[in-house]
């Protein structure tokens, strides 16, 4: 049995130098799990030519080529170095696989894609698949694209933790999303409910006049403008507070304004009850 | 004699001026030297020190005292089993992390040693005796007829004129050798030379390939990784590759699509041991500044919310022995809180890149980043750290056109309240003819 291999290598390698090699019966075609290979599930192609319609299959199917390999000289089957499948997917990444013989010299691939898909490292999708045929004793090596396949293979997704990652294009900008204002009214709402919020006081000066107030009983005493003066005073302190001071500077203002307005009401207040007093 | 020490001083000055890098060569014997004489005496002439030594030569060392004694470790020789002296390929990792260089050159008769050093920094080499083999791409005249001295074409170089020159004027160049994988793993490693996808790893004498480990374009001839250091490192399946036999040969490939010519050797080695040696694909941070927009410098304390800020980076690049301003423009700015809030690419102008945008209305602790990774330069990372702090109470919108009525209420009521206080005080009611005086009224007056 060594020695018939050895004479077969010592063949290849004296006889086959001067010759070409040439692919015959290739077939192809997508077979399901029990299919027996006949005429009708698999296609002829004409070799250098390519298969026109897209193959599809999924894990379960069975991808089926057969073919001999022989010289042309004498038709003789022939076993190169090199006969392999090469599926190239289409961000150039690709997968080679080896077509073995069968015992009669025929070169048969047969094969559930499940099983396959183990050395297509998670490679999925459509996939050029070329033929290459090569050995030292070839004078026309073939690197033959005889179809294209859209195989659905399982696939594992297997992230790499970002501390890992090494990326090495631009990444995309971003932009912040600002907080968006919220909405507001127009202005003339706002105009109208300020309109709305000032007319009290201009209802209550309003039934006032009507019921006809007078300032009689107002002592005639200095106090009485200080304390109307401090008390406005006060008020203005806080508009002014609103507007620019801080609390401190408030805090001090308000000491003196107060210290005085607090006096004079307390005039006020004793010239009333005098006054009171007087006329009773 | 006073002014011997500072004429010493100023002797050891020039030395460390003078980018001489110390280089360690292995061979097989010291017969490297000849072999590759043309490969060696590139690197010699652009002012080098070489120190060309047997790779079993018991007294090979890369440290003394702790301290690296060369900058970059070439090894061509593919056959070691063990290396002599202190060196292993553990002692070689250290160099790595030391900031040394490597470039390995392997062969078909690869030993123990190199494909170890090659798992150490994530790559496999395929066994020994096996050899790259290419039926479609071999070289018609070198070849000795096993089809493993292959014609390498352009379009199998990486995309990256810093590694490999420029490859579109690049003639095709000549590989003899074992193949190369990275390891799964390995997310630094460089493809620079893959394989054809009609090459294969087995062994030539072989009657069928029935197991190839390697396999199509996935397999590579020359593998090359940047490790997180900067450190550079260049492994290649073939000392013939950088050998004056080949840097001389004219390639006539069995492809008839490749036009025979002389070999790109002699170039694609030059430009590889440049970026490996590191004169190529530098870059270094010159200085780095933020500010507020329209100021000068960046703020006493911190950044308001919504401030338009402007950020200013210089880099510049090692080229010809010189820095010079960089003139990239796809560096790109981050501003990170964990994750960035805002990433904007630089402009460059001469050197000087600068990004200015809107601060995110996120108040923390923020970092301006420039991490600029890209194939063939050295690792740029830059970190600003600054905070981001929310507005004052005072620094908010006033007069709020839609807040008006509550204004005008309180300012009315206070209005209110002082106009009240008089006429409460002072209003006298004038009796009313005919109202009948109610009894707890009379009382209490």
């Amino acid at each position: 049995m060594k020695l018939l291999f050895i004479l077969s290598v010592l063949f290849t390698a004296t006889f086959a130098t001067v010759d070409d090699v040439a692919v015959t019966n290739f077939k192809v075609g997508i077979l399901a799990k029990d299919q027996v290979p006949d005429g009708e599930n698999l296609k002829n192609v004409v070799v250098h030519s390519k298969l026109p319609n897209e193959l599809k299959a999924d894990a379960s199917q069975r991808l089926y080529v057969s073919f001999n390999l022989v010289k042309k000289s004498d038709n003789a089957k022939i076993k190169p170095q090199q006969v392999f499948l090469r599926f190239v997917a289409q961000d150039g990444e690709d997968v080679v696989l080896v077509v073995k013989d069968d015992s009669n010299g025929n070169y048969v691939y047969d094969t559930i894609l499940r099983t396959a898909s183990k050395s297509f490292r998670n490679l999925s999708g459509q996939f050029k698949i070329s033929l290459l045929v090569g050995d030292v004793t070839i004078k026309n090596p073939i690197n033959w694209n005889f179809a294209d396949i859209d195989a659905s293979l399982p696939t594992v997704y297997e992230p790499t933790p970002k501390s890992q990652q090494v990326r090495y294009e631009p990444l995309n900008e971003i932009t912040h999303e600002f907080r968006q204002p919220e909405k507001r009214p127009s202005a003339v709402i706002s105009d109208l409910f300020t309109v709305i919020c000032l007319s009290p006081l201009v209802v209550l000066i309003g039934l006032w006049l009507q019921i006809g107030i007078n300032f009689q009983n107002a002592p005639a005493s200095p106090w009485v403008p200080i304390f109307h003066v401090g008390l406005a005073g006060i008020f203005g302190l806080y508009f002014l507070f609103w507007v620019q001071f801080n609390m401190f500077e408030t805090l001090k203002y308000l000491s003196v304004l107060g210290f005085f307005t607090f006096v004079a009401g307390n005039r006020v207040l004793r010239a009333l009850s005098e006054t009171k007093e007087k006329s009773e | 004699m006073r002014w011997l020490p500072v004429l010493l001083l100023a002797v050891s000055i020039a030395v460390q001026e003078t980018s001489a890098d110390r280089i360690l060569v292995l061979g097989e014997s010291v017969a490297v030297k000849d072999t590759h004489s043309n490969f060696l005496n590139s690197v010699k002439e652009r002012g080098h020190e070489l120190t060309v030594r047997a790779a079993d030569d018991s007294q090979l060392a890369l440290f003394k005292h702790g301290q690296p004694i060369f900058e970059h470790l070439f090894i061509l020789a593919p056959g070691v089993q063990v290396f002599g002296g202190s060196l292993s390929p553990n002692e070689i990792s250290k160099f790595v992390d030391a900031g040394g260089n490597v470039l390995v050159a392997a062969g078909s008769n690869i030993g123990d040693a190199l494909r170890e050093l090659a798992v150490e920094h994530g790559f496999e080499f395929d066994e020994a005796g096996t050899s790259v083999i290419d039926h479609h791409n071999y070289d018609k005249t070198l070849d000795s007829g096993d089809h493993t001295t292959i014609v390498v074409s352009k379009d199998q170089l990486i995309n990256a004129e810093l590694i490999v020159g420029n490859s579109a004027k690049l003639s095709p160049v000549i590989f003899k050798g074992v193949g190369l994988i990275p390891g799964k793993t390995n997310n630094l490693a460089l493809n620079i030379v893959k394989a054809s996808g009609t090459a294969y790893s087995f062994d030539p004498n072989a009657a069928r390939a029935t197991n190839p480990a390697l396999a199509g374009s996935r397999m590579l001839l020359i593998g090359g990784l940047q490790s997180r250091n900067n450190a550079r490192i260049v492994l290649s399946g073939s000392v013939d590759f950088f050998s004056n036999a080949f840097f001389a040969a004219k390639t006539n490939s069995a492809n008839p699509s490749v036009k025979p010519g002389p070999s790109g050797n002699g170039e694609l080695a030059a430009a590889i041991v440049q970026w490996v040696m590191k004169e190529s694909g530098v870059l270094r941070v010159k200085s780095v500044s933020h500010h507020k927009n329209g100021e000068m410098v960046p703020p006493a304390e911190d950044y308001f919310i919504t401030e338009d800020v402007v950020y200013t980076i210089e880099i510049e690049e090692l080229k010809n022995g010189k820095w010079v301003p960089f003139q990239g423009k796809d560096v790109q700015l981050e501003f990170v809180r964990i994750d960035p809030f805002v990433r904007v690419t630089l402009k460059n102008n001469n050197g000087k890149l600068t990004a200015a945008f809107k601060l995110p209305d996120v108040l923390g602790v923020f970092k301006f980043l420039v991490d600029y990774r890209r194939v063939g330069y050295t690792h740029l990372y830059d970190v600003q750290q600054v905070s981001v702090r929310p507005l004052w109470h005072t620094q908010y919108e006033r007069f709020i056109r839609s807040a008006y009525p509550y204004y005008a209420s309180s300012f009315s009521m206070m209005a209110g309240l002082v106009l009240f206080s008089i006429v409460y005080l002072y209003h006298k009611d004038s009796p009313v003819k005919g109202v009948k005086v109610l009894d707890s009224e009379k009382k209490k007056n």
